[in-house]
């Protein structure tokens, strides 16, 4: 097949894919109301909505990409010196691989789900045509991507340095850092879906799949906070470079994103021989295994087609059921979809990263003060908020079937309060625990948190009405981040305020009174007051169902 | 006297332009199969989306087993149990998984659940496939999941839309006689169904909706009088629709396309 032609057939699967991805995530019902309210052009302008909110998301990545890329060279205290490009090269290359990787950890476990190619089987077209159409379906899913990967450090060193050599080996080392996170990208991803998809076995599986899971969640988060990085990795990078043996410096020659920046730095003057071949030798090493994965990417992409779920007929252990209570119920549904959907599977490690932060700055504390409860109190409650916008995500078209089940929108906004609120759990465990092992300012400011725990609930509960009020009754309980950004950024400030009130009534008392007893039992109240007011609120809103 | 299963009087049903339901009136006994026929579009699922609460009407009166949907959606809820036309399940929930979210949110007891469960998933073939995700089932198997699903709360009335929809021989026969027995227990069963001998055999009544209306309804030997004492209810189908005579031109004029 002529590329012209497959290129063109390409676009097919492509918006398919976003087509379907975009159901998936939103719901039918969105679909359909839009679709039967408004007859025929309103369905194709919806479908054309849907292609540009996938265009738009792609130049928002992309955007982040260029301006990651930007920011590391602008770090460095020895600006535009042979120091600062090795060190804004070699970030803004792990940059690009970190946020490229996170891209596509997101959108290739959709690739494999949902078999964008199914139709074109039905069509007089060749297998090795269809995953030749299946590869251009993929780059058109990472054109800007690529694009702006490659281009704009190139143009950064281009423009620093003004040596086209120096541009050439950092295009050819961003193409590389590319092709490493797409081959990484597509491996983890096989897992991910392997694992998700996986027939429930043993306890023993189970456990497995959930620290996958969890790890899953991790990197992602991880990734996500690249940019914060930057700004730690700067001045200990300065120090190894300038300060350390020449043992460190090779070691960290041998990392794909430092080897070419070395090399630059080597055809600027830099004035370490052994560096210099060490990063020949390795920058060597990285294109030749680039290509392999290039080439084994290829390959791999081509078979997405054939990749279905497990269909072995086992005979399970037993027919039995665990019923519990209708909330709980709910939660454990909601828990169970997440952990299976690589875009929402971070809420569970939500709660394990989420005590990683409050704990970090707390080790090296002697005494455990007023401020770093607080503010470990407050970064709890936004990871909440978060978290509910991922149980909302994961919802997706099973949404449909719930509406025929005896279960009001008040019940299912209820029980995604209470699974959000589980993720801040940790918080209070964290502060009580370092309240009884560390001296404190005073002895009952380690249970902060656990007053706020009522407030964190009322949280999750206001920021779930203004995105339900908001998307209407037909799309109750579906929500799309990338499409209501607007609302979002709403009910995450107003959560922000529900999440602060209490902090600041106990900020306030203190400062009148000067008692922190009694500026933690108003914090108390308040928080309490928080949630018993929006519980009546959810309860007295009249959905219509 | 008992009240009717399904009493339903001038509704209408716009979605902007189009109007699916357009003064529909209706009445369906306990105790009995309904059959609902009607071309594509005539307005069958919306009805039987009115009908279990899923979708509020723009006008007419409605009771379910004496309530009104659009006011208490959760008690007619809990009474009837629906198998939508297209199963759109939780994918990457297993079988088990599923049934244990919807007899938690349905606050079933455990004992007669576990009996229900586990009739059923034999009766229908599934225990092999009890621990997959629901993502890796046939249609047919998706489409037994959300039939087992309707019968685990012993509902009053169940609303199956197409629901022999990809269903096998032998889980079509089990599904005909739980109708059946469903209706003898005093049940009340709606379903809409494209085959006619299905709907000749099982229903002891049928109601025909066309352009969102109630052409006719009654048993099949009345529909016969209606429609000048056409032999089956194929005929009969077309005849009420007014599709019989241009059902003949279309066939030959499509001989002629093909050649």
């Amino acid at each position: 097949m002529k590329f012209t032609e497959a290129w063109k057939l390409s676009q097919i699967p492509y918006q398919e894919l976003v087509f379907k991805s975009f159901i998936k995530s939103r719901g039918i019902s969105y679909i359909s109301k839009t679709h039967l309210s408004d007859g025929k052009s309103s369905n194709e302008k919806m479908i054309r909505r849907v292609i540009r909110s996938a265009v738009g998301n792609k130049i928002v990545v992309a955007l982040i990409i260029a301006v990651a890329s930007f920011i590391s060279f602008i770090q460095s205290e020895y600006q535009y010196t042979t120091l600062s490009i090795l060190i804004g090269s070699s970030l803004s290359l792990l940059m690009i691989f970190g946020y490229t990787l996170l891209y596509e950890i997101q959108f290739l476990p959709s690739m494999l789900d949902e078999q964008p190619t199914e139709l074109l089987y039905s069509l007089p077209i060749y297998n090795s045509d269809i995953s030749y159409i299946l590869i251009l379906a993929f780059i058109r899913a990472m054109d800007f991507i690529i694009i702006v990967d490659i281009a704009v450090p190139s143009l950064l060193v281009l423009i620093l340095t003004h040596s086209l050599l120096a541009s050439f080996i950092e295009m050819i080392g961003a193409i590389t850092s590319v092709a490493l996170a797409t081959g990484l990208a597509i491996y983890l991803s096989k897992i991910f879906y392997q694992i998700a998809n996986r027939e429930k076995r043993s306890r023993t599986e189970s456990i497995v799949r959930l620290m996958f899971t969890v790890v899953w969640g991790a990197l992602v988060m991880s990734l996500a906070l690249l940019y914060n990085y930057n700004t730690y990795l700067t001045p200990s990078l300065e120090k190894i470079i300038t300060e350390s043996s020449m043992s460190s410096i090779l070691i960290l020659s041998s990392i794909p994103s430092f080897s070419f920046s070395f090399l630059i730095s080597s055809t600027l003057g830099g004035k370490s021989y052994v560096a210099s071949y060490a990063a020949i030798g390795f920058s060597a090493l990285y294109v030749g295994l680039s290509v392999l994965v290039i080439l084994w990417s290829l390959r791999t992409i081509a078979t997405f087609n054939n990749l279905h779920h497990d269909t072995n007929r086992k005979t399970p252990r037993d027919l039995k059921l665990v019923l519990r209570g209708q909330t709980v119920g709910y939660s454990i549904k909601d828990f169970r979809i997440a952990s299976r959907n690589p875009t929402t599977a971070f809420l569970l490690a939500a709660p394990v990263l989420e005590a990683a932060i409050v704990l970090f700055p707390l080790i090296t504390a002697n005494v455990v003060g007023t401020i770093t409860v607080l503010v470990g109190t407050v970064i709890g409650g936004i990871f909440t908020c978060f978290v509910v916008i991922g149980l909302l995500t994961a919802e997706g078209t099973g949404i449909e079937y719930t509406r025929t089940l005896p279960l009001s929108t008040n019940k299912i906004m209820h029980s995604k309060a209470f699974t959000a609120t589980i993720s801040y759990i940790p918080v209070p465990v964290i502060f009580a625990l370092l309240g009884v092992i560390k001296p404190a300012i005073f002895n009952f400011i380690s249970l902060i948190p656990l007053w706020e725990l009522p407030a964190v609930a009322a949280a999750a509960l206001v920021e779930m009405m203004i995105i339900v009020k908001s998307s209407g009754e037909e799309r109750v309980l579906i929500f799309n981040l990338s499409s209501s950004i607007l609302y979002f950024i709403a009910s995450i400030l107003v959560s922000c305020l529900v999440l602060g009130l209490p902090l600041v009534s106990f900020i306030l008392t203190n400062l009148i009174l000067g008692q922190k007893i009694a500026s933690e039992i108003v914090l108390a109240l308040v928080s309490s007051a928080e949630f018993i007011i929006m519980m009546h609120l959810t309860n007295v809103m009249n959905y219509s169902r | 006297m008992l009240l009717p299963a399904v009493e339903i009087r001038d509704l209408t049903k716009t979605y902007g332009m189009i109007r699916a339901i357009d003064g529909l009136t209706l009445n369906i006994n306990q105790g009995e199969i309904f059959g609902l026929l009607g071309p594509n579009g005539s307005g069958k699922t919306t009805t039987m989306k009115i009908i279990s609460g899923i979708l509020k009407p723009d006008s007419g009166h409605i009771r379910v087993l004496g309530f009104d949907p659009v006011q208490e959606p959760i008690l007619v809820k809990n009474r009837i149990g629906y198998v939508p036309e297209t199963p759109t399940l939780y994918e990457s929930l297993t079988v088990r998984d599923f049934f244990e979210f919807v007899s938690s949110v349905r606050k079933l007891d455990k004992g007669s659940t576990a009996t229900k469960v586990e009739a059923l998933t034999k009766a229908f073939l599934l225990t092999d496939y009890f621990d997959s995700p629901i993502a890796s089932l046939s249609l047919g198997n998706r489409q037994k999941v959300s039939i087992i699903a309707a019968f685990l709360h012993d509902p009053q009335l169940l609303l199956f839309d197409e629901p022999l929809n990809g269903l096998d021989a032998r889980s079509g026969k089990i599904l005909k006689d739980l109708m059946s027995h469903h209706a003898e227990k005093g049940g009340t069963v709606v379903f809409s169904t494209h085959i006619m001998e299905i709907a000749e055999h099982v229903c002891k009544n049928i109601g025909i909706i066309y352009r969102g209306r109630l052409i006719a309804q009654g048993s099949i030997n009345d529909l016969r009088r209606y429609s000048d004492n056409q032999e089956t209810l194929e005929e009969v189908f077309l005849k009420l629709t007014n599709e019989k005579d241009t059902i003949e031109d279309t066939i030959k004029v499509l001989k002629n396309a093909l050649g």
